[in-house]
């Protein structure tokens, strides 16, 4: 069926007949002048390497991880140098998505599908004209969806179907609509759909058996809505509505001898915000936004242990506030300050919930001189936070100043040294503070401290571009938030200590050999230490932290011709460890997962305004169910088909 | 079904390494001596045990893997021999292995009830029969013919103890917090029935009887809130429940004539856990005895403590990150031996 659709595309003449790189060149140039490190995909690149998970693309950058259960159910979190999901700021569409209750996001419910770009930033950010809150993370990753660009007319449509592996079916539909010159309206609705019985080979000792991977089933609709309103000098406003909903089995580690199917989730979020920006005269700029984001989950474990099902319920709502202002003195010279109010509550059925109520401020000074030699960057961020508590004593306020710099300097045509340095923490979560018995209301905010020092090379000659940049880096975790065992009960303390020092290396260079064949060519290298310096008596002092590879590397080869795009990527692990102690029995094996895509784009119409996308995918070529988390093996290989019509 | 198939795989592989001299599993040659379990890591699979020789101070770690080729599982909760077997009750797997003294795998038990499989904690032997708890709310009679009858206790039953034609088990409750269980069960081994249930402090753990059958000793996690931890005595004549005077008991484990060693811990105001402190109880006469290390041996992070037939007494410590470390004593309550159990948590020494 597919083949016959296939063949009789063939015969429609391909859109397009040179090749465009020219958004390529504005971002490397960004990339390359930024004082700390950014790493920036658009959708064209997303395209070109057959990625539909968020995860796919994360998995490309470098000096980030993702901690990754398995599954197109399993939780993906994304974590800076390994300093944890927790450090990590993830925004969609300027709206800070956060969970308070467990202080990580999981980033699988992210679609790629009308994704314009996505940008990870280690340590500070470029634009200083940017919300206050996410300031004190480690890094920060940034989803902008697509506004549109209404080429054929005021109405647009992307819509797709995947078909997978292991039962999965991914469908997509948006609908742009411009209304009169200032309006516009998008409407957009997704689903994920999959048994997720995927096969995997346990090896017990010197046994290996062949077994499946039950109750990892999941189902995910999504809808979204967003209105923009665009009075030019009189400023825009931007409206978004988000919802999502979910159910998934949880088929938890894989156990030897047994297996059960007991858990089940299900999670239910709004996200709604509305934007107004303006810009008054030459040298000022007004931002205010306000948010309401809503989200519930329910877990269910039936397991037999319990007298009665354990059926969880929690509620988490956010509130906010935000303005920022950005005053331009000259045209290299800026000054912001932003100001963000939030609250956060929580509200569960489990015993002892005591109903926290969460009120943040945080308001931050920044100031920026650009020359086209000279780069340099500050921000001072004042941290508040307060709680009250309907049930026992809440902890006293915390209030925290975080001071952060940034600079470059262009050394050479195209060659710069960056150097940068912040403060950094996070804030002991809903679950750190008042989960049942183990929660602990005297916990501190866990600091991260980042220095980064580094060299970017950016040159484009007759043939094409070359990028390199290499980073050396030292962080120091203090106060890291751990769960602590006593004789009796578990605690949430903070006693870790990590240093961190390594490096990042990166380089990509795009090779235009004729008119109509691109050769993109990406690699990515980090080698880190992240050792244990918590206590100089213990058995693992200065031992590499759980789940932290030495070495650490990614690529990409993509070909794209006037006829097909293919693209090969791998991202491969050193060894880790399960566990503190580095220990042969602690072992994690290293591993390489490789992917290959192949994918054409069709155009019909008079100008090619109707578009046919079909890309054919490859996934874990080498069909080895490695695993980055002990005893939740990845699937092996999997094919997936996608199919795309634009207009 | 499927043990079966991992029976028939486990076969051929067994075969494979026998024939593989450069297997790389090279593991000390196995003698028998004191069994080391060690809990592993919830979810891990790395329960395992070692071979521990108190007279010429060595060990052998990984001894069920390296006699078997194969791990012993998630959670390795208890092992208790009877005659020439072993049997190892491994929770998380929900399976209780019955092997050789070389802990060669000689029949694998897992338990059912109504089609959901049960998962083993506490073991305890009489006669013939091994019985044991499983946290489903369950007691099994296991008969040398590896014939299963179940009777059902109280919720998420823990420690077992028998004497005198009755077995007494905790049902602790663990999985209904707040709501913990107080109570013990006892069971006729006759009728193989629940007989009577005996009240005692909230969570309660660990059982041991005296070879008499008159006293009943229970410890208790109590319920994290307004019931402390404690060690209670039932007196079976009068049915009466004393509280004894030691405070934050952890754990305890009957020795040779009648002692129970009791393991103190606890933690300060700041969540950081204090050392371990143990004393002897003699448990035919109820009477204190006192402290049992007489020399200056600190227990930092004290976890388990197990006594075994020669008379030496095992403390098990675990920071709950690194391999464990076994402190072992002689009877007369001076350090003998420490070693790195080369496993997490080490649960018990048989």
């Amino acid at each position: 069926m597919f083949l016959k659709l296939l063949v009789s595309l063939c015969c429609v003449v391909p859109s397009g007949d040179t090749l465009d790189v020219a958004t390529v060149s504005t971002q490397r140039n960004t990339a390359a002048a930024a004082p700390s490190p950014i790493q920036n995909i658009t959708a064209n690149e997303i395209e070109r390497l057959g990625a539909i998970g968020l995860h796919e693309v994360i998995n490309q950058f470098s000096g980030v991880s993702i901690k990754d259960y398995g599954g197109i159910g399993g939780l993906k979190t994304v974590s800076v140098r390994n300093m944890g999901a927790s450090h990590t700021s993830v925004i969609y569409d300027g709206i800070a998505i956060s969970d308070a209750q467990n202080g990580q996001v999981d980033i699988s419910r992210f679609n790629l599908d009308d994704i314009a770009s996505v940008s990870m930033s280690i340590g500070q950010e470029d634009d200083i004209f940017c919300s206050a809150r996410h300031l004190t993370s480690a890094g920060t990753l940034r989803l902008e969806s697509s506004h549109g660009t209404f080429k054929n007319g005021s109405t647009e449509v992307n819509s797709r179907m995947t078909l997978g592996s292991f039962g999965t079916y991914i469908p997509y539909i948006t609908v742009k609509q411009k209304i009169g010159s200032r309006y516009s309206l998008k409407a957009a609705a997704n689903g994920t759909f999959t048994k997720g019985d995927y096969p995997f080979k346990l090896r017990n000792g010197a046994l290996t058996t062949l077994e499946e991977r039950i109750n990892s089933d999941v189902k995910t609709y999504g809808a979204e809505v967003d209105f923009n309103a665009n009075w030019e000098d009189k400023g825009r406003l931007k409206a978004k509505v988000n919802f999502h909903s979910s159910e998934r089995g949880l088929p938890g580690s894989v156990i030897l001898y047994t297996q059960n199917a007991y858990e089940r989730l299900w999670d239910r979020s709004v996200i709604s915000n509305l934007m107004y920006d303006i810009a008054l005269g030459e040298h000022w700029k007004l931002h205010a936004d306000a948010g309401y984001t809503s989200s519930f989950n329910r877990h269910l474990n039936t397991d037999p242990i319990y007298p009665s099902p354990q059926d969880s319920r929690y509620t988490q709502n956010e509130y906010s506030l935000a303005a920022r202002s950005l005053y331009e003195p000259s045209a290299r010279w800026q000054i912001a300050v932003a100001q963000d109010l939030f609250c956060n509550t929580l509200a569960s059925n489990i015993p002892e919930c005591p109903f926290p109520v969460r009120l943040s401020s945080v308001s931050a000074l920044s100031t920026k001189y650009e020359s086209d030699r000279f780069k340099v960057s500050t921000s001072l961020v004042g941290t508040y936070i307060t709680e009250e508590l309907a049930l026992g004593k809440a902890p006293s306020y915390r209030f925290k100043l975080s001071p952060m710099v940034a600079a470059s300097w262009m050394i050479h045509q195209g060659i710069r040294l960056r150097a940068s340095y912040k403060d950094g923490f996070r804030v002991p979560t809903f679950n750190d503070l008042y989960y049942a018995r183990v929660g602990n209301v005297n916990l501190k905010p866990e600091t991260a401290r980042q220095a980064n020092f580094g060299v970017t090379f950016s040159r484009t000659y007759d043939w094409g571009t070359a990028d390199v940049t290499a980073d050396t880096y030292y962080n120091f975790i203090k106060d890291k938030i751990v769960a602590v065992p006593t004789m009796f009960i578990w605690k949430m303390r903070n006693v870790d200590k990590v240093a961190m020092y390594g490096a990042d290396i990166s380089a990509s260079a795009i090779w235009r050999a004729c008119t109509w064949i691109n050769l993109h060519l990406t690699a990515n290298y980090s080698l880190q230490y992240a050792l244990d310096i918590t206590d100089p008596e213990s058995k693992n002092y200065r031992h590499q932290i759980p789940y932290t590879p030495r070495h650490f590397g990614n690529g990409n080869i993509i070909l794209e011709t006037k006829w097909l795009n293919l693209s090969y990527r791998i991202s491969a692990s050193g060894k880790r460890y399960a566990k503190n102690q580095n220990i042969p029995s602690n072992e994690i094996p290293a591993y390489g997962d490789h992917s290959l895509s192949l994918n054409r784009e069709f155009g019909f119409g008079k100008s090619h305004e109707y578009k046919i996308h079909v890309s054919l995918e490859c996934l874990n070529l080498s069909d080895h169910n490695y695993e980055v988390i002990h005893f939740y093996p990845m699937p092996g290989r999997s094919y997936r088909i996608t199919l795309k019509f634009k207009y | 079904m499927r043990i079966v198939k991992l029976f028939l795989a486990a076969g051929l592989c067994l075969v494979l390494c026998a024939c593989d001299k450069s297997s790389k599993n090279d593991f000390a040659p196995i003698s028998t001596g004191t069994y080391i379990l060690n809990n592993g890591n919830w979810g891990n699979n790395d329960s395992n045990i070692g071979i521990y020789n108190p007279a010429d101070k060595t060990y052998s770690a990984d001894a069920f893997v390296a006699a078997n080729g194969q791990g012993l599982g998630d959670l390795g909760q208890d092992i208790i021999g009877l005659g020439e077997q072993l049997y190892i009750a491994v929770n998380g797997s929900q399976t209780i292995f019955i092997t050789d003294t070389e802990l060669k795998i000689k029949k694998q038990i897992n338990a059912e009830k109504e089609g959901a499989r049960l998962s083993p904690r506490y073991l305890a032997t009489s006669g013939n029969k091994v019985y044991a708890s499983f946290y489903e709310g369950y007691v099994a009679e296991i008969s040398s013919d590896y014939s299963v009858k179940l009777c059902q206790v109280g919720p998420n039953p823990e420690g077992l103890a028998v004497a005198a034609g009755k077995i007494y088990v905790a049902n602790s409750g663990g999985m209904a917090y707040p709501a913990y269980n107080n109570t013990l069960s006892v069971i006729s081994t006759d009728s193989f029935t629940e007989t009577s249930t005996i009240e005692v402090n909230a969570n309660p753990i660990m059982v041991e009887a005296s070879s008499d059958g008159t006293y009943v000793y229970v410890s208790s996690f109590g319920n994290y809130a307004d019931a402390p931890p404690k060690l209670q005595v039932v007196d079976i004549q009068t049915g009466g429940v004393t509280d004894l005077d030691y405070t934050s008991v952890s754990a305890i484990a009957k020795g040779k004539d009648d002692i129970l060693f009791i393991l103190c811990g606890g933690y300060d105001e700041n969540w950081n856990p204090l050392p371990g402190t143990v004393y002897m109880h003699d448990m035919k006469a109820n009477r204190p005895l006192g402290l049992f290390v007489s020399d200056s041996t600190d227990l930092l992070n004290a976890y388990s403590i197990s006594a075994t037939a020669d008379g030496y007494v095992y403390v098990g410590c675990s920071d709950y990150k690194n391999t464990g470390d076994v402190y072992v004593f002689t009877p007369e309550g001076k350090l003998h031996d420490k070693f790195d159990s080369h496993g997490m948590n080490p649960l018990k020494a048989y």
